[in-house]
């Protein structure tokens, strides 16, 4: 019993951090496990709540720089719903009616503030002080006024963690403007203003300066959000497909307000999606 | 005695993950750098007290600042490993034979040993995070840099911790 035992004391050390380097290591893969647990729900309210504090003692110095961005948002706002007023007024010169279908509302924000932040991580999330008392629910995009921040990933009753564009599984439907062909955007976690877009077929023509915008496919994020434009791009040569590297709008490190996007027929849709046919279907 | 000591540790654990989280995460600077001060701590942790006791020790606050990060346990597997290493990374750097790590003391360092002590141990902690954190060797020379950037601030902040109170530090 003595030679069993003797190894066992003298490298109890080692052994014990051997223990702990496992735990770790299982907390590390089972990551996608630990945010349904309730440890994870506690510490995300924890955790926002010395956000909030911090957040609301700093937010005071960028006050300025919030109005003026506020004041650019509410111009281009204003023109746009000019350009609508006219469109319609011309509609009705044509004695058309005004279906409901055209006009109903599809989309409603939730806007909510950045409270923590990070761009240097291979994974980055964002934290925002809104969460299900409020009506987030996994899986909704946010977006700001220069493009799409992420989809909500974990959320505890006032706050909630988001899986930021930069982050390296977070994958986003995008077009170029103008020819409508779609691909995905995707980061490769290099450098946080340019973001990489893919599948698009090489015989596309793309030119430096190109809009990119959001394709409206996926029912979490609404068509036409301008994402960047094209800075450079070149063929891949082993997937035989464009690699266009897209200049983001939104600069990240300087987030601090954004919107969730509530699409009001979001269940309409999963539910249609999801209902299978029947075998014995009658015509 | 022990338990006093115990708690004091549990409370200073706290303060750095909070310092650590709320400022030292939040600085951005360059999109590249993102200085993991806590690892002074580790640095600092008399070496004559019961191993075991700092192993866990590493590993709270390691997962401390984690659960604030979402990180998983990344951050505890890097401070546990170079709690680990400690032992051996000191009987390198200070060169002289002891049979054991309690009889050693940080009064023995000087200013050179200091530094070099620091420097390891600190590449090691940053590398480890920056690796585990990417998880893949695809961007590789991007990885390390920014491990190395974010190394190199770390190592200043201690620096300048060791200037302003290395006496109390080898006590």
């Amino acid at each position: 019993m003595q030679f069993i035992l003797n190894p066992i004391i003298k490298n109890g050390l080692f052994l014990f951090f051997v223990f702990l380097l496992v735990i770790s290591l299982v907390f590390t893969f089972r990551q996608k496990v630990y945010h349904e647990s309730v440890m994870a729900k506690a510490s995300n309210n924890i955790s926002g709540y010395f956000d909030e504090k911090v957040s609301n003692a700093t937010n005071f110095i960028h006050l300025k720089d919030d109005n003026q961005i506020l004041q650019a948002e509410n111009a281009e706002l204003r023109k746009e719903l000019e350009l609508l007023k006219g469109e319609i007024s011309e509609s009705n010169s044509d004695s058309r009616t005004l279906s409901n279908l055209e006009f109903h509302q599809t989309y409603s924000f939730i806007p909510v503030q950045v409270i923590n932040n990070s761009i240097v991580k291979a994974h980055n999330m964002i934290t925002i002080n809104k969460g299900t008392r409020h009506g987030i629910e996994r899986g909704m995009g946010i977006i700001s006024a220069n493009g799409v921040i992420g989809y909500v990933y974990n959320t505890s009753e006032n706050y909630s963690r988001v899986m930021s564009t930069l982050n390296t599984n977070t994958r986003i439907n995008a077009r170029i403007k103008g020819n409508e062909y779609f691909g995905t955007l995707r980061w490769n976690g290099k450098d946080a203003r340019f973001a990489q877009l893919t599948e698009i077929p090489k015989y596309i023509k793309v030119e430096k300066g190109d809009t990119i915008e959001t394709d409206g496919k996926s029912p979490a994020i609404p068509g036409g959000i301008m994402l960047g434009t094209v800075y450079s791009s070149n063929i891949d040569e082993t997937s035989g497909e464009l690699n266009i590297e897209v200049k983001l709008k939104e600069n990240f490190g300087r987030l601090r307000y954004a919107q969730v996007v509530l699409n009001l027929e979001k269940q309409e849709i999963l539910n249609i999606e999801h209902d299978s046919i029947p075998q014995n279907a009658q015509p | 005695m022990l338990n006093l000591r115990f708690l004091i540790n549990i409370v200073i654990i706290f303060i750095l993950v909070l310092i650590q989280v709320f400022i030292f995460s939040n600085i951005n600077f360059n999109g590249s750098i993102c200085p993991y001060i806590y690892v002074i701590f580790i640095l600092l942790y008399p070496p004559d007290r019961n191993r075991y006791l700092f192993l866990f020790l590493c590993f709270l606050l390691g997962f401390g600042v984690d659960v604030f990060e979402n990180t998983g346990g990344i951050n505890a597997f890097a401070s546990v490993t170079i709690g680990f290493l400690s032992k051996h990374i000191i009987r390198m750097v200070s060169g002289t034979k002891f049979f054991e790590i309690e009889e050693f003391k940080f009064s023995d360092f000087n200013m050179g040993q200091w530094m070099f002590y620091t420097i390891v141990m600190v590449l090691i902690h940053h590398i480890l995070i920056f690796f585990l954190e990417t998880f893949s060797f695809v961007n590789f020379l991007d990885t390390l840099l920014k491990a190395l950037y974010s190394a190199i601030f770390t190592i200043i902040f201690v620096f300048f911790y060791l200037i302003l109170f290395r006496k109390k530090a080898e006590r």
